[in-house]
């Protein structure tokens, strides 16, 4: 073993401890939900999603952040005065849903980005997770349809595309999506 | 016995005198048995004068003549060849008849219609009307029974009705609510900024 190994070994950990990450507070957490609040609605400014859910943040220590939020995929403005669609208009109605789950996904992968950027207490190698419910009335024809997708990757690996450190097809296989 | 002075078939023929009948005409006057022999003379020439006059023969029959000869009919009866032969004969006599005149079809009378038809109808009726209102009686409980499954059927798509209802109406109170808390916190989020 090399002599200057050793001590080299000592100051590079004395300096990892002396390090201070900024905790993951309440207020932190706060910030990015309001973030998400004015997001997600403005995520498709001609046909805007619901948002039927302020969003809820919760920090798991050594395990990460976690988000939820609730929206309709389709602006529904219901009424009790006014009668629920049928037949056609409820087979049209499940097919816009379905037609708009893609898009919301890749706007969820950019807001799982978003947060890996902004939550900078959050260790990178935790996870920040976003779970999406999607609200449907029983009248609805659900096929196919998810009532809650969730959305999960390690912050450094949302870091690295941020960074351009790896592409989107290696990101693809790092997110962890759950539909349920 | 007569006691008229002069016998009564005499005067009775008109073959007295005049003085003579006269006398006897006084007699019958006063005696009765003599008047009543008069009276059977009499009588008994007016039946003979009702019998028509036949005529004597004129001639002796013998009993070779032909007068006399047995009819057709005994001697056939009396030879039994002429009788079996006749008998023959009256038999293909009558077969041939009854060839030929062929007995007249049995010809049913024409039945009383009218009669038939007032038994036929008073049987029906008789037969019918406990049938009508048998049958009656039986399509009312079907249509009470129809009824009842109707009204329940009603009722119970009624009840879904309107557990769908409120089921709807609660989801968009829950719509409303989350829109509420949505503006809520949105207008709390503009009134906290500076």
């Amino acid at each position: 073993m090399r002599p200057w190994i050793l001590p080299l070994a000592l100051a590079a950990a004395l300096l990892a401890a002396g390090e201070e990450r900024p905790a993951v507070t309440r207020a932190v957490l706060a910030g990015f939900e309001r973030k998400l609040d004015r997001t997600i609605p403005t995520l498709d400014v001609n046909d805007p999603y619901e948002l039927l859910g302020t969003a809820r943040g919760i920090y798991l220590p050594g395990y990460g952040v976690v988000f939820t939020t609730e929206i309709s995929l389709v602006f529904s403005n219901y009424s009790p005065f006014n009668l629920p669609p049928a037949g056609p208009g409820l087979e049209k109605l499940r097919e816009k849903k379905m037609a708009r789950l893609p898009q919301l996904k890749r706007s969820m992968r950019a807001l799982l980005v978003m947060a890996a950027a902004s939550l900078d207490a959050v260790p990178p190698n935790e996870q920040i997770v976003l779970g999406i419910s999607l609200y449907n009335r029983s009248f609805e024809n659900r096929e196919g349809l998810p009532s809650q997708i969730v959305m999960q990757a390690p912050r450094q690996t949302l870091l690295d595309l941020k960074l351009e450190r790896i592409d989107s097809p290696k990101l693809e296989q790092a997110i962890r999506v759950q539909e349920l | 016995m007569s006691c008229s002075p002069y016998d009564l078939k005499d005067f009775f023929f008109g073959e007295l005198e005049a003085g003579q009948g006269r006398q006897v005409e006084e007699h019958l006057e006063g005696c009765p048995e003599c008047r009543e022999e008069f009276e059977r003379l009499r009588l008994t020439r007016v039946a003979l004068d009702s019998l028509r006059e036949e005529e004597p023969p004129r001639r002796i029959a013998f009993v070779s003549d032909t007068v006399f000869e047995p009819r057709w009919w005994r001697a056939l009866w009396q030879s039994g060849p002429r009788l079996g032969f006749a008998s023959a004969a009256m038999l293909a006599a009558a077969i041939l008849v009854h060839a030929w005149v062929r007995p007249a079809p049995n010809v049913a009378l024409a039945p009383d219609t009218a009669a038939i038809e007032a038994r036929v109808g008073a049987e029906v009726a008789r037969r019918i009307a406990p049938a009508v209102q048998a049958a009656v009686a039986e399509s009312e409980a079907r249509q009470a029974n129809n009824t009842k499954e109707l009204v329940s059927a009603a009722q119970r798509r009624f009840e879904l009705q309107r557990d769908a209802d409120r089921v709807a109406f609660a989801e968009t109170l829950t719509y409303f609510q989350k829109k509420l808390n949505v503006l809520q916190l949105a207008s709390a989020d503009l009134g906290a900024r500076p």
